[in-house]
C-alpha cells in the first residue's frame, strides 16, 4: 500500500470516529446546529479525502451522505434515528472499505451493490424530505434547482448561439456587439489574441472561476495543476491573497489563491474536470466573439476620422489586406498604449488569422471597428463617414437622423417583442426630429444617463437624480416626444421612489449604450444595484448606438436589414445571457464581486464545509486555520518500540558505573575517581530516567481511546434489545501504556455487551422492580499509584450466585464440595472461569461462554487482576487493575543456589526471615504463621530443581519472600534478598520460549542477565 | 532537489512539490534579497506559487513552459516591487 494510501486509510478511520461521535452527540444535542455543521464539514472531508483515489463506490456513499447531511443541517427536524442508522451503516461502509483496502493492499473489494443501496436510501430520504420541503428552502434542493436552472439558462444560450451561426454569424450589417465581460476586460491584449487565436469562431467559451477551499493542500489538491491541467484552457491566471500578505505571517499552507481560466473545451468536459470540486468552481459562458476588447488608454482623437473610415469601408468590403494595411500605417503613428492601438493590432492579427474564415475574420473586425469607433467617440461623437458605403459603423449620428433605420429595427422588433417595439417606436419618434433638435436632444439624453451612472448611495444623489428626471422630463415634452413620455413617466416615478432602472432602461432604450446603469460609475462598490439592473434590455444594443443606428438609411436592402436584425438578436441574446454592460466607461473591476454576490446564498446554504473558509479568506491574508495543524505527528508504533529498546539498554550500560567504580577503588585504589565516576553515574542516571520516562509518556494512551467506542455500541445494542440505556464515561483522560490500552479494547466491549444483554433489563421490567425505566452503565477509569483501575457498573439484575453455582457444578466447572463451599461472592467470580455461560441461548450479543474468560485472559497477559461484585436486582461492578505501563518491571531480586532471579514486584507482598524454630510442617507443607496467618513455604530450590539447600544465615533464619500468587498467599524461601530494580523485560525467544518458568529475562547493571520467574506457573 | 538554493538566488527545477515549501520559506526568510529563477521549473505547487508572491523577489528568469508562464507571471510580476 503506498504511503498516502495509508495515510488515507488512517485519516479516515479518525474522520470516521469523529463522525460517529458527533452523529450520537447530534441525537442528545440540544442545539443540533453547532453538531450537524461540523458533522457536515468531517463527512465532506472524506468525501473530499476519497477524491484523491479511484473509489467510485465509497465516493458515491459518502456523497450521498454529505448531500443529506447538508439537507438535515437546513432542517434539524428532520434528523432522527432512522437517518442516524443510515448514516451508521453508510459509515461501517466506510469502515469495511477501509479494513479490506488494508487486508488486501490497497485493492479494496467494495460491494458494489451494497454502495448503490445505501446510496439509494440516502438519497430516498433526502428525497422524502425534499418533499416536505417549503419553497424557502435553502439546502441541497435549492442548489439543485439553482443548477437545473443553469442548465436551462445554457441550453438557452447554446441555442441562441446556434440560430446565430444558422444566419451567418456576425453578418456584413451587424450591429449588435458582444458584451464586454469585466474579467475579459482585465485581460492583456496579448492574452485577448491568443485566446481568440485558439478558439474557434462563434463557438462558446468558458470562463472558469475556481476558489480552491483554504484547507485544499492538506486534501492533496494542487489548484494550480488543476486549473492548469483544465481541457482546453486558452488563458488563465492565478488571484493570490498573498502577494499582499506578509512573508513573515504566511502561512504557506493555506490556500488563498483563486483561478481563472478560459477553455474552449466542452462544458461536460469541464465540469468533469473540477468533478470533486464543483462546489468551488464557477462555470460561466461567454461567446468568442466577447474576446474581441480593445485594451488601453483611451485618448480621444487618437487616430484621424478619415483613417477611421477608410478602415472600416475596406472591412466592410471584406477588404482584408487593405485594411491591414491601414491598421498597419497607423499603428506605426500612434502610441501603442492606446486602446485605439489594439483594435489596430486586433484588425492586424484577425487579418492575419489563420483558422478563421474571411466571413468570420470580416465579423471579427467589424465587432473591433464598431468599439474603436467607440472609443474615438467619447468626444466627438458624430461623425459622418462615407455614406455610399452604408457602413453601418460609421455613421452615427447621420444615421440617428435617418428615417431608415426604423427598417432594421422593425425586423429587431418581430422577433424581440416588447424591447424591440419601443425601440423602434423611440426611433420613429427620433427620427421626426430635425437634425439639431435630435443632437440636442441625444445629447441631452446622454448627461442624464451618465448622471444616473454616479454612485446612488452619495448624498447628493437624490437632488441629482430628481434633477435629471426633470431634465428628461422638459426635453420629452418641449420635443413633443409622446411615445416616449409615457414609459419615461412610468420610469421616473419608479426613480423617484429609489428604483432607477426603470429609468436607465428608458435612457437605453432611446440612446442604447447611454447609461451603463445606475452607479456604474463608482468602481467596485456599486455592484449592488448594478447587478439586479443588467437584465437584457438595457445592454442590448449598447455600444452600437450612435454607430449603427445611424446608417440604416434608404440603402439597406433587404438583406442587409436580416442581417442587422439577426445581429442585434444575437447581441441581445448574449448581452442578456451574460449579464453584462457594454460601456464606453473604462472598464473598472466588478465582474468579480458581482459574481460572487449573487452566489454567496447559495453557497452559504448548500456548501457547509466552504462556508466557512470562504469567509475566512477575505477577513485577512492568513486566515484563522480552520483545519488546525495537528501537533501531533503519527509515528510507527516499531519505532518507539526500538527507541524502548535503546533506553534499555541505555539504562543498563548506565548501571554498569557503579559497578566500574567500585572496581577503581577496590582494585585499583582510585578513590577519587571512584568518586567522580560516581558522580559522573548520578548525572546520566538522572537523564536516562528521564528520557525513559520521556519515551514512557509518548506510549501512553488515554483511556478514551478505546472508550470512544463505546457510545456507539451502547447505543446499537440498546437498540436492538430495546432496552433503555444510558452510558457515563469517566476520567476517559486517564492514562496507560498502548498496549495495555489496546489489550483492553476487546475485554471490555464483552463486558459491556455482557451488561446489556444479561444486566440491565428491559424497560417494563424496570419499571415493575420500580427502578427508572433508563438503565445506567458507568465506566469509570482512573488511576491509583502506578496502576490503572477501570470499573464497569450497571443497575441491572445482577447476578444470582445460586444460578452460577448450579450452572458451574452442571458444566462440570467445580465439585459438588466446592459447591456447597464457596460464598457468594466467590460464586460470582465463578463466571470469569472458561468455559462458563448463563444464558439459555447463545444470541449474536453474547452468551457463547468465552466471555468473561476471554476478559480475564486478556487482563492477566498484561499482569492484571479482575474482580467481580454483585448484588440481585441492584447490579453488577467488575473492577479491573492493570498496570500503566508494561516496558518497565520493577522486580525484586533473590538470590538462590549463588544464582540471581527476579520475581515480579507487584507479586510481592512483604519480605520476612524466618527463624527456622517457627517453620512447621503440616500435612508435609511446610509453614509458618505470619501475621496470625498460617503461610505455606515453599524452597525456590525445590521448585526450581536445584540441587542445594537454601542457606540460612546466623541467626538460623530463612529469608522467605511472601508472595500473592491469584489469591493464594504463599512464603517463598530464597537464600538472600538483594533489593529492587527497575528491568526492561523481554520475553524468551527461541529454545527458551518454551520455558514456562520463567515469563522473561533481563540484563542488569553488571551486564549479567536476570530472570525472571513466572510465580503461577512453578507454584 | 527541484530548487536549487544559493546566497543569492533560488533556481526552481522540474516540478517543485509542496514539500519543498518549507525550505523555500525559510529560504526566503532568511535571503530578503534572494531573486528567483524559473527557468527550468515545469510546475510550481499552489503552496510554493502562494510563497514566491508573497515574497515579491525579482524573477531572474520566466519558465521555459510558456503556459506556466502565462499563468503566474501576474502575480508574481505585480509584486517584484513589494
Amino acid at each position: 500500500m503506498s504511503p498516502l494510501l495509508e495515510q488515507f486509510v488512517s485519516e479516515t478511520r479518525d474522520l470516521l470516529q469523529s463522525i460517529s461521535e458527533q452523529l450520537l452527540e447530534v441525537e442528545k444535542a440540544e442545539d443540533k446546529q453547532a453538531t450537524l455543521n461540523e458533522l457536515f464539514r468531517i463527512v465532506h472531508t472524506l468525501k473530499g479525502n476519497t477524491g484523491l483515489f479511484e473509489f467510485p463506490d465509497l465516493t458515491r456513499v459518502l456523497h450521498a451522505g454529505e448531500d443529506v447531511m447538508s439537507e438535515a443541517r437546513e432542517q434539524t427536524d428532520l434528523w432522527d434515528q432512522t437517518l442516524t442508522d443510515l448514516l451508521f451503516d453508510a459509515m461501517d461502509f466506510v469502515s469495511n472499505f477501509c479494513d479490506s483496502l488494508e487486508e488486501n493492499d490497497g485493492e479494496p473489494v467494495s460491494d458494489s451493490a451494497l454502495a448503490s443501496q445505501l446510496e439509494k436510501s440516502l438519497r430516498a430520504y433526502l428525497e422524502a424530505s425534499s418533499g416536505e420541503a417549503d419553497a424557502d428552502r435553502k439546502a441541497t434542493s435549492d442548489t439543485a434547482e439553482k443548477t437545473t436552472k443553469t442548465t436551462k439558462k445554457t441550453a438557452g444560450k447554446k441555442k441562441s448561439t446556434k440560430k446565430a451561426s444558422g444566419s451567418k454569424r456576425r453578418p456584413p450589417r451587424a450591429k449588435g456587439l458582444p458584451a464586454e465581460n469585466q474579467q475579459l476586460a482585465e485581460l492583456s491584449y496579448d492574452q485577448l489574441n491568443h485566446a481568440w487565436q485558439n478558439s474557434e469562431a462563434g463557438g462558446s467559451l468558458w470562463l472558469v472561476n475556481y476558489r480552491p477551499i483554504t484547507e485544499c493542500f492538506f486534501q492533496g489538491d494542487d489548484p494550480l495543476h488543476s486549473a492548469r491541467m483544465a481541457p482546453g484552457v486558452v488563458w488563465g491566471t492565478v488571484i493570490s491573497e498573498s502577494r499582499d500578505a506578509d512573508i513573515n505571517d504566511l502561512d504557506p499552507y493555506q490556500c488563498v489563491s483563486t483561478f481563472h481560466l478560459l477553455s474552449n473545451a466542452s462544458e461536460e468536459e469541464i465540469r468533469e474536470h473540477f468533478r470533486y470540486v464543483d462546489d468551488q468552481t464557477d462555470i460561466e459562458e461567454l461567446s468568442v466573439e466577447q474576446l474581441l476588447l480593445l485594451q488601453g488608454e483611451e485618448q480621444k482623437d487618437a487616430l484621424p476620422e478619415e483613417t477611421v473610415d477608410a478602415l472600416c469601408e475596406a472591412i466592410e468590403g471584406a477588404d482584408l489586406n487593405a485594411a491591414r494595411q491601414i491598421a498597419e500605417t497607423s499603428l506605426e503613428l500612434l502610441n501603442s498604449e492606446l486602446k485605439a492601438a489594439s483594435a489596430l493590432r486586433w484588425i492586424i492579427d484577425i487579418a492575419d488569422g489563420e483558422t478563421a474564415t474571411s466571413t468570420e475574420k470580416r465579423d471579427a473586425q467589424i465587432i473591433i471597428a464598431q468599439r474603436l469607433r467607440h472609443d474615438q467617440h467619447l468626444s466627438g461623437y458624430r461623425f459622418t463617414v462615407v455614406e455610399n458605403m452604408s457602413d453601418e459603423d460609421d455613421q452615427s449620428d447621420e444615421d440617428s437622423s435617418d428615417v431608415s433605420d426604423s427598417d432594421t429595427q422593425n425586423d429587431v422588433q418581430s422577433d424581440d417583442g416588447a424591447l424591440a417595439n419601443l425601440s423602434h417606436d423611440f426611433d420613429a419618434e427620433l427620427d421626426s426630429l430635425n437634425e439639431e433638435d435630435r443632437e440636442a436632444f441625444e445629447h441631452i439624453i446622454r448627461t442624464q444617463g451618465r448622471i444616473l451612472e454616479f454612485d446612488p448611495a452619495d448624498e447628493w444623489s437624490r437632488g441629482r437624480i430628481k434633477a435629471a428626471c426633470n431634465v428628461l422630463h422638459n426635453a420629452v415634452t418641449c420635443l413633443e416626444l409622446k411615445t416616449m413620455a409615457e414609459p419615461l413617466d412610468t420610469a421616473i416615478a419608479s426613480a423617484t421612489e429609489g428604483d432607477l432602472t426603470a429609468l436607465s432602461d428608458w435612457i437605453n432604450e432611446v440612446i442604447p449604450g447611454a447609461c451603463e446603469g445606475p452607479g456604474a460609475s463608482v468602481s467596485g462598490s456599486d455592484t449592488s444595484e448594478n447587478d439586479t439592473e443588467n437584465n437584457p434590455s438595457d445592454n442590448t444594443l449598447v455600444d452600437n448606438t450612435d454607430i449603427d443606428d445611424t446608417e440604416a438609411d434608404e440603402s439597406s436592402t433587404d438583406e442587409q436589414s436580416s442581417d442587422k436584425q439577426s445581429t442585434v438578436e444575437e447581441a441581445t441574446e448574449s448581452a442578456g445571457a451574460t449579464g453584462d454592460t457594454a460601456s464606453h466607461e473604462p472598464k473598472i473591476e466588478q465582474e468579480p464581486e458581482k459574481k460572487t454576490e449573487p452566489d454567496a446564498p447559495v453557497k452559504a446554504a448548500a456548501k457547509v464545509e466552504s462556508k466557512p473558509k470562504q469567509e475566512a479568506k477575505p477577513a485577512s491574508i492568513k486566515p484563522e486555520p480552520a483545519v488546525t495543524t495537528s501537533k501531533s505527528v503519527k509515528v510507527d508504533q516499531e519505532k518507539i518500540d526500538r527507541l524502548m529498546n535503546l533506553i534499555g539498554e541505555m539504562t543498563v550500560a548506565k548501571n554498569a558505573l557503579p559497578f566500574l567504580a567500585k572496581r577503581a577503588e577496590e582494585q585499583h585504589g582510585l578513590r577519587d575517581l571512584a568518586r567522580e565516576i560516581k558522580e559522573q553515574y548520578a548525572v546520566v542516571n538522572r537523564i536516562a530516567e528521564e528520557m525513559q520516562d520521556s519515551i514512557m509518556q509518548i506510549r501512553m494512551m488515554p483511556f478514551s481511546f478505546i472508550s470512544m467506542r463505546f457510545p456507539r455500541l451502547v447505543r446499537d445494542i440498546s437498540r436492538r434489545l430495546e432496552k433503555d440505556v444510558q452510558l457515563i464515561i469517566e476520567g476517559e483522560d486517564t492514562e496507560a501504556d498502548k498496549n495495555i490500552i489496546e489489550s483492553l479494547a476487546e475485554p471490555l466491549i464483552h463486558i459491556v455487551r455482557n451488561s446489556l444483554d444479561h444486566g440491565i433489563e428491559s424497560p417494563e421490567v424496570r419499571q415493575a422492580q420500580g427502578k427508572s425505566t433508563t438503565g445506567t452503565l458507568t465506566i469509570r477509569a482512573s488511576q491509583e499509584a502506578d496502576r490503572v483501575m477501570i470499573e464497569i457498573h450497571d443497575d441491572g439484575k445482577g447476578i444470582n450466585p445460586d444460578v452460577i453455582r448450579e450452572k458451574a457444578f452442571e458444566k462440570g466447572l467445580i465439585d459438588d464440595a466446592t459447591r456447597q463451599r464457596i460464598t457468594d461472592k466467590e460464586a460470582v467470580n465463578l463466571v470469569l472461569m472458561p468455559g462458563f455461560s448463563t444464558a439459555e441461548e447463545v444470541s449474536d450479543l453474547s452468551g457463547r461462554g468465552v466471555g468473561m474468560d476471554a476478559v480475564r485472559s486478556a487482563v492477566d497477559k498484561v499482569n492484571g487482576t479482575m474482580a467481580l461484585e454483585s448484588e440481585v436486582g441492584k447490579g453488577t461492578r467488575i473492577r479491573i487493575s492493570l498496570p500503566m505501563s508494561i516496558a518497565v518491571t520493577r522486580v525484586m531480586i533473590v538470590e538462590s543456589d549463588e544464582q540471581l532471579m527476579g520475581i515480579p514486584m507487584d507479586q510481592v507482598l512483604e519480605t520476612v526471615r524466618v527463624p527456622r524454630s517457627e517453620i512447621h510442617t503440616v500435612k508435609h507443607v511446610q509453614t509458618t504463621v505470619l501475621r496470625d496467618r498460617i503461610v505455606p513455604l515453599k524452597s525456590l530450590n525445590d521448585l526450581l530443581a536445584l540441587p542445594a539447600e537454601q542457606i540460612i544465615n546466623e541467626e538460623e533464619e530463612h529469608a522467605v519472600l511472601v508472595a500473592r500468587v491469584g489469591n493464594d498467599v504463599i512464603g517463598l524461601v530464597v537464600d538472600d534478598f538483594r533489593g529492587s530494580v527497575d528491568i526492561i523485560q523481554k520475553p524468551m525467544a527461541g529454545v527458551l520460549s518454551g520455558m514456562q518458568a520463567y515469563s522473561g529475562a533481563a540484563l542488569i547493571g553488571d551486564g549479567s542477565v536476570l530472570m525472571v520467574l513466572n510465580l503461577k506457573e512453578i507454584l | 532537489m527541484p530548487i536549487v538554493y544559493s546566497e543569492d538566488k533560488a533556481i526552481f527545477e522540474s516540478v517543485v512539490t509542496i514539500q519543498e515549501v518549507d525550505d523555500l520559506h525559510e529560504w526566503l526568510l532568511a535571503h530578503p534579497k534572494g531573486s528567483i529563477d524559473l527557468a527550468a521549473c515545469e510546475h510550481l505547487h499552489t503552496a510554493a506559487l502562494q510563497t514566491l508572491s508573497s515574497a515579491g523577489r525579482t524573477i531572474l528568469a520566466w519558465p521555459d513552459v510558456e503556459e506556466l508562464k502565462q499563468w503566474i507571471e501576474p502575480l508574481l510580476t505585480t509584486q517584484e516591487n513589494k
